[in-house]
């Protein structure tokens, strides 16, 4: 060995090769460092792609996007009664308040008021729990009417959620006509994406116009849902989903993700489509498995056409943990990397982060703003999105 | 212990996916709780795949990334032992400025040096020949099938080490980058993981509601990869480093013992006395004090709240021109600022500048004073998760009294250091602004900092006995005068350093008048003819466009001063509160704000021609502070 040489410092060369300077110098040592060892571990991604078929299109009718009207309310409400991690059963808001205050209500003092009127006689339920609720003017709901088209052209029309207040939902399943089909028997299923209170507690609404609907959910509901499901007047027994993957009929598939929620909930599913020559599209509650995990999941484990993701409904949510960076904004990164086509969020995506989809040129459906939804840059009450 | 946050409240049974994504669960779970964000300095996480996910912290300057590993022997041996185990690999990728990035092996120590590297390490499991040369240590967990308890173990070499015999050159005989039998590579893998491990522990500690049961540490000597001088790789012990396994359990679980125990503390042994002085400052073990002081003051050792300024002042001051220089001025120097405004106030925050650098949260519902308490400190939270700015500013709607703000503002204190409470003083009209209103007044009043705005518009007596009457209402107020140059240059270190001086906020006294007496907007007429009462009423009713709240005050043809508030289509005429001379200062009966969407300017003008309706009123001097 040549003992003159001296020791270069490391910096300088670490400079140089981000210069340019040492850069073709690297280039002729880069295979010093790997060894075996520090390579082995790291398995290559994997994609399963799992075939589900395909259908022609999808259209969703958004029937109540509007959770509730006052955030102030409902987060004051929220954090009087402890914050984001108490059971939202003990909110104390309709329908399943006591009086007794935030934190201390009970499923149980809520359905011995009520349950004798579900599901024929709503607006009496409702106003009894008015009576004692937090802020009971402020529910609305989330609920959509899903119609997919097979590509043998038969259409086939799906209910993803039931909102909250009754009264609100029974409005709302008026305004577009679900009460009739649900009488009818024209809706084959329902699904519940999650277990809150918006999504869920309007259960009752879809039951006084068919108590025998197919019915979907995650297997992480808690033991006052599922008591709530029978409560509510369900004379089915619910599919409680334990597969990762759900292949529900050719060209859909439900998804579900095992998620933490706030207030005490557990797990979200979402609904997956193939469109034909289109791509995948997606029709969510929340999203509160986050935008990034739902694209993943999706892309490693379904086979979908042209390998794009083509559209998306939903509330895209927000989740507190999805902040890095603040120069990186999630939601706006996932979406111009899967690129999607047309996206038709509302919900909880937030007024603000619609309109930033639109001011980065997204293609973001706009809406009408019709029945109380807060904006046009988002598909609001009563508005349509057609995939495919 | 709680296990609701891996195991669904309906299965009995645990699988291996229950604890492949219970970190990111119980991270995300215990994130809804601000302590747990303060205790572990926490800055984000973002999924990269389904099975992995970068992550920040503010202890280190770089990026953890934690990916699900492959079944190793040691996860057979707990699921030999009837455990369901998972393991995983924790990265610790440097920024490039840090002294790490020289200890690394070359390849990943040029790859910091990179452009693009740091996009790079949001999908590092994209580039997986690359990423391993960052890990740093192996997490394991492993809980009983019912999944009543859990263990968590991280396994690192104090030092990670790769030496090179024959030592490293620049080509042709060029200098030694690395001595024959020098380190090329030496990181202190345990310490680094550490940190990342404490948070976890946390999290999970947090989620349970229990503290750890049990704490064990294995030691063996650490083996280090050598390339000799023949150019073979070899693994070979490291003379004097250790390969440490530290166990955690909770829920009266003992893990299987390995070769080595040096050390396990359970039950009435677990005290914090005789934990090893590292791990005994860890978070999980004072996780649940600081939650159960949520509500109360807490103590910060290490203060990671961003500050709060409050812009007050009235319709027209110049708050959004200062707002829009503070956020340009931080902007230049990396800090990012989150602004919090009414919704109505968020036409005039200049999107040019708020689109990158600031983020800007918009609360829905009315005056800021009204609906503070549960709506700021939703908001707070949601931009420090959001984008955890270094500086939040409160703009306020202009109606918002900084007196009565004061108690709902302390009960932020958890979330952010309260700095200064700053109003805006036109000096064209604050004159006349003090004489007349007592919300003017207790802007003043109730500020820490007085800016006297648009100085250039003003003539020296008159900004002299404005500033003699603003001290004169609060003689502890600092003042500053602006004029073309929006940010006083007096006032521009304020905002830059993380510690202003000491002392700004002098003692309030309580509640004092609130508002309901003057307006602010989206769009604004000045009524220069007063109508009648039914006149004013049937227009404000009719008006065009979707404004959701109307506020105006305005004097009527019978020669009353009202104010006029439309919500939802209701409208009223309420008898004006302002009392003495002349009520408006302006060449004008009277205004209207119209807050809402697609307000049409020129169409509420036209409608409001009866009242001789203008956006501006003539002259220099009644620039509005939007007009940029």
């Amino acid at each position: 060995m040549d003992d003159n040489k001296k020791t270069m410092n490391r910096r300088d060369f670490l400079k140089g090769v981000a210069t340019g300077a040492c850069a073709g110098l690297f280039a002729s040592m880069g295979a010093y460092s790997y060894t075996k060892w520090a390579y082995s571990r790291l398995p290559g991604v994997d994609r399963k792609q799992m075939d589900f078929g395909v259908c022609r299109s999808v259209k969703v009718t958004n029937i109540s996007e509007t959770s509730w009207f006052s955030n102030a309310d409902l987060m004051g409400d929220i954090h009087a009664a402890g914050g984001l991690l108490v059971n939202q059963y003990t909110l104390n808001w309709a329908p399943f308040a006591n009086g007794k205050g935030p934190g201390k209500g009970s499923y149980e003092d809520g359905i011995r008021s009520i349950g004798k009127y579900l599901p024929n006689d709503l607006d009496k339920a409702w106003a009894e729990q008015a009576k004692v609720a937090l802020h009971p003017e402020n529910p609305g709901g989330f609920s959509c009417l899903v119609e997919m088209e097979a590509m043998d052209g038969s259409k086939h029309k799906y209910l993803l959620d039931s909102g909250w207040s009754f009264q609100w939902m029974d409005q709302a399943f008026k305004r577009e006509g679900i009460d009739k089909m649900l009488a009818a028997h024209d809706i084959e299923a329902l699904f519940l994406s999650h277990e809150h209170w918006d999504h869920f507690w309007g259960l009752p609404v879809t039951m006084k116009y068919d108590n025998r609907i197919p019915m979907y959910l995650h297997a992480g509901f808690y033991k006052e849902g599922m008591q709530y499901i029978k409560d509510a007047g369900y004379k089915g027994e619910p599919v409680i989903q334990k597969e990762p993957i759900l292949k529900f009929a050719p060209g859909m598939a439900v998804i579900k993700f095992d998620v933490p929620i706030i207030n005490r909930v557990f797990g979200e599913t979402s609904l997956a489509f193939n469109v034909k020559d289109k791509g995948l599209v997606v029709v969510s509650g929340c999203n509160h498995q986050g935008i990034l995990q739902m694209t993943s999941v999706i892309h490693k484990e379904l086979k979908y056409e042209n390998d794009q993701f083509h559209g998306i409904y939903g509330g895209l949510h927000i989740s507190p943990f999805e902040d890095w960076d603040p120069k990186y904004d999630d939601l706006v990164i996932a979406l111009k990397k899967w690129d999607f086509q047309r996206i038709g969020c509302n919900h909880c995506t937030g007024v603000l982060t619609a309109k930033k989809f639109v001011e980065r040129g997204y293609p973001v459906v706009q809406g009408t703003a019709r029945y109380r939804s807060k904006t046009k840059d988002y598909l609001g009450n009563g508005d349509i999105i057609t995939f495919g | 212990m709680r296990n609701d946050y891996f195991l669904p409240p309906g299965a009995s049974v645990l699988t291996a996916d229950c604890l492949a994504g219970l970190p990111v669960n119980a991270i995300t779970q215990a994130c809804r709780m601000s302590a747990f964000r303060r205790l572990v300095r926490w800055r984000g996480l973002a999924p990269c795949d389904t099975e992995s996910f970068t992550a920040r912290i503010d202890t280190r300057p770089g990026v953890f990334g934690m990916r699900l590993a492959r079944p190793d022997d040691a996860g057979r041996k707990l699921q030999r032992a009837g455990l369901v185990p998972a393991c995983f690999d924790l990265h610790y990728f440097p920024a490039p400025d840090e002294e790490l990035c020289e200890r690394l092996r070359l390849v990943a120590a040029v790859e910091t040096q990179r452009p693009g590297y740091a996009e790079a390490v949001r999908s590092f499991p994209l580039f997986p020949a690359l990423a391993g040369a960052f890990q740093v240590a192996r997490l394991r967990l492993a809980a009983p099938p019912e999944g009543r308890a859990l263990a968590l173990c991280l396994e690192a070499p104090e030092k990670k080490r790769l030496r090179t015999l024959q030592g490293i050159t620049l080509p042709e005989g060029g200098d030694w980058l690395v001595p024959p039998g020098g380190l090329e590579e030496d990181i202190p893998a345990l310490s680094i993981a550490r940190d990342w491990f404490d948070v976890l522990a946390a999290a999970i500690t947090a989620c349970g509601g229990e503290p750890p049961c049990l704490f064990r540490r294995e030691a063996q000597p650490a083996r280090e990869e050598q390339r000799d001088r023949s150019g073979r790789w070899r693994r070979v012990d490291a003379p004097g480093v250790r390969a440490v396994s530290e166990w955690l359990a909770w829920g009266d679980m003992v893990p299987p013992t390995g070769a080595a125990a040096a050390l396990e503390l359970r039950g009435a042994e677990l005290k914090a006395e005789a934990l090893p002085k590292e791990v005994a400052h860890a978070p999980c073990w004072r996780i649940h004090s600081s939650l159960a002081q949520e509500d109360a003051v807490p103590t910060f050792d290490a203060d990671a709240r961003p500050a709060l300024y409050v812009l007050c002042g009235f319709l027209g001051s110049g708050k959004t021109t200062l707002l829009n220089a503070v956020i340009e001025r931080q902007r230049a120097r990396e800090r990012c600022v989150g602004v919090i405004q009414n919704e109505i106030g968020a036409t005039g925050v200049d999107e040019r500048l708020v689109g990158e650098g600031a983020p800007v949260l918009a609360m829905d519902e009315g005056c800021v004073c009204c609906t503070i308490s549960g709506n700021l400190r939703a908001g707070v939270r949601e931009l420090q998760a959001r984008a955890n700015p270094e500086l939040l500013i409160l703009e306020t709607t202009g109606l918002a009294n900084p007196l009565n703000l004061r108690g709902e503002l302390e009960d932020l204190r958890e979330l952010v250091r309260l700095e200064a409470v700053i109003t805006v003083l036109d000096a064209v009209h604050g004159e006349a602004l003090l004489a007349e209103s007592e919300l003017g007044r207790d802007q003043v009043r109730g500020a820490d900092l007085i800016v006297l705005s648009k100085g250039n518009l003003a003539g020296p007596e008159q900004r002299a006995r404005l500033r003699a009457r603003a001290l004169a209402l609060n003689p502890a107020a600092l003042l500053h005068e602006s004029g073309v140059e929006p940010l006083p240059p007096a006032m521009r270190s304020l905002f830059d350093s993380d510690r202003p001086p000491a002392g700004l906020l002098p003692h309030v006294p309580g509640a004092h008048i609130n508002h309901a007496d003057e307006g602010f907007t989206s769009v604004r007429l000045f009524l220069r003819r007063p109508l009648p009462r039914a006149d004013l009423l049937r227009l404000a009713r009719s008006s065009p466009g979707a404004a959701f709240r109307i506020k105006g005050m305005a004097e009527t043809k019978e020669k009353e001063r009202v104010v006029l508030q439309c919500v939802g289509g209701e409208c009223e005429l309420e008898p004006c509160p302002v009392s003495g001379g002349e009520t408006f200062a302006m060449q004008a009966s009277g205004f209207i704000v119209f807050i809402g969407r697609d307000l049409d300017a020129s169409l509420l003008q036209a409608h409001w021609a009866s009242a001789d309706a203008v956006e501006r009123l003539p002259g220099p001097e009644h620039q509005d502070d939007q007009s940029h």
